[in-house]
């Protein structure tokens, strides 16, 4: 008997301890210990990362980032972080710090090669722009903007709680080229949303071919969701085509000859009319020459796109250069005409820029998806749905309150009418918790707004199983059994039916978990959590801190 | 104290055949209110910098579907006032367009844009879901099938561990609540979308696991009794077991009714068809579970199993 109880209290205690582990770090207390990064990793931060100075004005600040070494200490794990990636996310991130703060600062000057980058404050000195960077906790933003380089174990948050974007996409079956399989464009182009989505920088993406052509991106936590469906829809498809004629209209266009020509737009600006282009229908380079690309800014500041091929394209693009001197090349994206210039001089050694046009998100966007490949296919968006944070934040707020007043209530009832045992019914709701958010960090669960909702329906659900036993020990107690024979008779005739009224749950909540997706799925997951961890607190922890309360002398009132 | 809920059976029955013929008819008539889960369409949760109303959100609508020659016309959107959102806080929803094309999403955007730049947002719109009509009726043929392996589960599970009248029981219970919880949604106008799906699901789990508690104490007081009649035996039962079906089903509703009240909006769905649920799911394990094992078996106790 009492060795019984030592194995139960050890597996017990292993439990709590468990659940413990893993539900600690997501909570706000930790982070005020600790902070959102540990102070080791806060440590591997150089020191030199940031470097202030006066600008030349002496009414704005330089602030130099040298991201080199970050490259080197956060190497991310699953794709090799090129620093170009990780010094747009470090510089976006300081430079959102400051937009958040009404300050205006502008990125100028990148060098991609040796990691470092400037970023000019405007109206502020070297030190009140070091107290405000220092104001934002920029070294806990960090992490969130180079993608989970500290993968420490925390609660995920689902996409309705979190904000973000869930998207399904349909590859467009008619725009696959002839002598392409589906599921290879399928693949591929999953393969190629991926690349854009690590470039940009996201943390923990999800991108998974579907049935039916079907591609479904969910993204968490993103800001801006408009820019990101661009940086995904875009097919970025890059063709160079040599120009034959050029119109305001359609009509004013000298007619073409279908085989051999095509006739594109170039979409109108504020500033500049639509123009339509007859070009040769064959082109002369295309994206998939392409080696390399990244934003770059010309001598006025603009942000400009820089093109580097690759050998083969390298020498197409001396030859057509060469052989065209003062015609027009048109540069074409997606079937739009983004700019024509004339051809100047041969160009050799495989490097363009595409210039104008470009605020420096569209030209990031664009580096991007040029260096992340073209999409075998355009998309057909089937669902979109974007979560925004604010929402997320009241969700959550409500979602708790609910809890707490739906705990308490679910408490308070149970300790007025079980007594004691209610009370031990009620740590054991508690624990219950503590091991569905254990187990749910520990298997990288997810918790959503419905899983919220289950949380909350297995804490009125939870003492079910109690309710059974303790109804169940009264009749025996009323019977005339003793103490300890109630405690345990009660128990063991429970025991079938606990079983069998949980198994039917289970199986339902399984079937959620299968068909449903996203915020369901987290349902289904909490539930079953709850469920399972329920038949444990009930069977093995209040059966045990029955046996050892009710021995002895007390073991002769039963309170409950 | 014990309540004699054999003797008043009839009473009960006509109650629930009442309450499901009302509920079909309502189904057939009326329907559901089906959300854009399953009829596609479109959603914007925003709130307004400045106070707002349906008409002139109609009238924003109004002035973007003339601009862009939009598939739908304004008096075909429905707007929603957030309570507690200061007549600022608004859900509004369009229709799907007839077909998925790769045009569909650049048309949700710019309608987003319009409206943020006819009446601006105070934050990032709250939410925004669009749905093409394709995923909406695929779900639905989902939703369907998961709550058909969902009875045929419980029916085996049922099936292997209770002999086959009390299973009959449980299922009749079963399908009795999922009528008149469907027929309620239909009744109030609920809007059935994805978490109501979930909810009714869970239902089902819920709904057997009642019935459970009493039938398994059917079965085993059925070995051990010393009564002579089979009703007196169920009636035992339920008595037995009449203080665990009231505990559970209050504590589940206490979580409920805090979740209803304290969930928000995103949430009250789900919530009001579980708390609906729950006291049909309670009724029907105390008077209908069994009395139905008892009209298939008649009055023997047959302890056999």
């Amino acid at each position: 008997m009492k060795s019984k109880h030592s194995v139960k209290i050890i597996v017990v205690l292993a439990v709590l301890l468990f659940s413990l582990f893993y539900t600690l770090p997501s909570t706000k207390m930790w982070d005020n210990a600790f902070g959102t990064i540990s102070p080791a990793e806060q440590r591997a931060v150089p020191q030199r990362l940031l470097e202030f100075t006066a600008g030349s004005d002496g009414a704005s600040a330089l602030i130099k980032f040298q991201v080199d070494r970050m490259a080197e200490i956060f190497n991310l794990p699953k794709n090799p972080a090129r620093p170009d990636d990780v010094l747009n996310n470090v510089v976006d991130t300081a430079r959102k710090a400051f937009v958040d703060m009404n300050v205006e600062a502008r990125v100028f000057n990148p060098d991609y090669a040796n990691g470092n980058v400037s970023l000019r404050v405007a109206g502020k000195t070297k030190e009140e722009a070091q107290a405000l960077l220092g104001a934002a906790n920029l070294y806990s933003k960090l992490p969130l903007a180079i993608t989970s380089l500290f993968p420490r174990s925390r609660i995920t948050l689902g996409l309705d709680l979190k904000g973000g974007i869930d998207l399904v996409y349909q590859v467009d079956l008619n725009s696959i080229q002839e002598n392409d399989s589906i599921t290879d464009a399928v693949s591929r182009s999953v393969e190629i949303i991926r690349n854009r989505i690590d470039m940009f920088g996201i943390a923990e993406p999800s991108i998974k071919a579907q049935d039916g052509n079907r591609i479904r991106i969910q993204l968490p936590g993103v800001k801006d969701p408009e820019r990101v469906k661009q940086l995904i829809q875009n097919t970025a498809m890059l063709q160079f085509h040599m120009v034959k004629d050029q119109a305001l209209t359609a009509a004013q266009l000298e007619p073409i000859s279908p085989e051999g020509e095509i006739v594109l737009m170039q979409p109108g600006t504020p500033r500049q009319q639509a123009m339509w282009f007859k070009l040769v229908r064959r082109p002369e380079v295309t994206g998939r020459d392409l080696k390399f690309a990244k934003v770059s800014f010309d001598e006025m500041g603009a942000p400009i796109v820089h093109l580097e091929f690759n050998a083969e394209g390298a020498a197409k693009f001396a030859q057509v250069t060469g052989s065209h001197i003062g015609e027009q090349l048109a540069i074409v994206l997606d079937n739009k005409v983004h700019s024509a210039p004339v051809i100047q001089s041969r160009i050799t050694g495989g490097m363009a820029q595409i210039t104008g046009r470009f605020t420096l998100e569209e030209a990031q966007n664009l580096a991007i998806v040029l260096r992340a490949g073209a999409l075998p296919a355009s998309l057909i968006a089937l669902e979109s749905r974007v979560v925004g944070p604010t929402l997320g934040q009241e969700s959550i707020k409500a979602g708790w309150s609910a809890g707490i007043i739906g705990a308490l209530l679910v408490l308070l009832f149970m300790a007025f009418f079980y007594k004691f045992c209610g009370f031990l019914a009620d740590l054991a709701v508690i624990f219950n918790t503590l091991i569905i958010f254990g187990v749910l960090v520990f298997f990288g669960g997810t918790l959503t707004l419905p899983g919220i909702a289950g949380l909350i329906l297995t804490l009125g659900f939870a003492v079910d199983a109690n309710v059974i036993i303790f109804e169940r020990i009264k009749e025996e107690f009323r019977s005339g059994k003793t103490v300890r024979a109630s405690i345990n008779a009660g128990f063991d005739r429970a025991f079938s039916c606990i079983i069998d009224s949980n198994v039917t749950t289970l199986l339902t909540v399984a079937i959620l978990y299968i068909f449903g997706s996203g915020p369901i799925r987290g349902f289904a997951t909490t539930l079953g959590i709850g469920l399972i961890a329920n038949v444990f607190t009930a069977i093995i922890c209040v059966k045990l801190a029955l046996d050892l309360y009710y021995s002895g002398d007390r073991a002769k009132t039963l309170s409950i | 104290m014990t309540f004699q809920f054999m003797k008043n059976r009839y009473t009960f029955f006509g109650l629930s055949i009442t309450l499901i013929v009302i509920s079909i008819l309502l189904l057939l008539v009326k329907g559901l209110n089906y959300g854009i889960d399953f009829k596609g369409g479109s959603i914007l949760h925003v709130r307004f910098v400045d106070e707002s109303s349906e008409s002139k959100i109609r009238d924003n609508f109004r002035q973007i579907a003339k601009d862009r020659s939009l598939y739908f016309t304004a008096d075909q959107i429905v707007v929603q006032s957030v309570a507690g959102g200061q007549n600022r806080e608004f859900i509004i929803q369009y229709p799907a367009a007839p077909m998925d094309t790769a045009q569909n999403a650049e048309v949700h955007d710019h309608i987003l844009s319009d409206l943020k730049r006819l009446a601006p947002f105070s934050d990032e719109a709250l939410e925004v879901s669009n749905v093409g009509p394709t995923i909406g009726d695929e779900l639905k043929k989902q939703g369907l099938q998961a709550a058909v392996l969902s009875v045929v589960g419980i029916l085996l599970y049922l099936a292997y561990r209770f002999e086959f009248q009390s299973a009959t029981g449980a299922i009749i219970a079963l399908v009795h609540d999922l009528l008149i919880v469907l027929g309620a949604i239909s009744l109030i106008g609920l809007e059935f979308d994805v978490t109501v799906l979930a909810a009714i699901l869970t239902l089902l789990g819920y709904s057997v696991n009642d019935s459970i508690v009493v039938l398994d104490r059917i079965r085993e007081n059925r070995k051990i009794t010393k009564e002579t009649s089979f009703a007196a035996v169920i009636d035992a039962s339920i008595n037995q077991t009449l203080g665990r079906t009231l505990n559970t089903s209050i504590t589940t509703l206490l979580a409920l009714f805090a979740l209803l009240i304290l969930g928000g909006i995103s949430i009250k769905g789900f919530a009001t068809t579980l708390t609906i649920g729950c006291i049909i799911g309670t009724y029907s394990s105390i008077f209908i579970a069994s009395p139905v094992l008892y009209e298939m078996t008649g009055d023997k106790i047959g302890r056999a199993k």
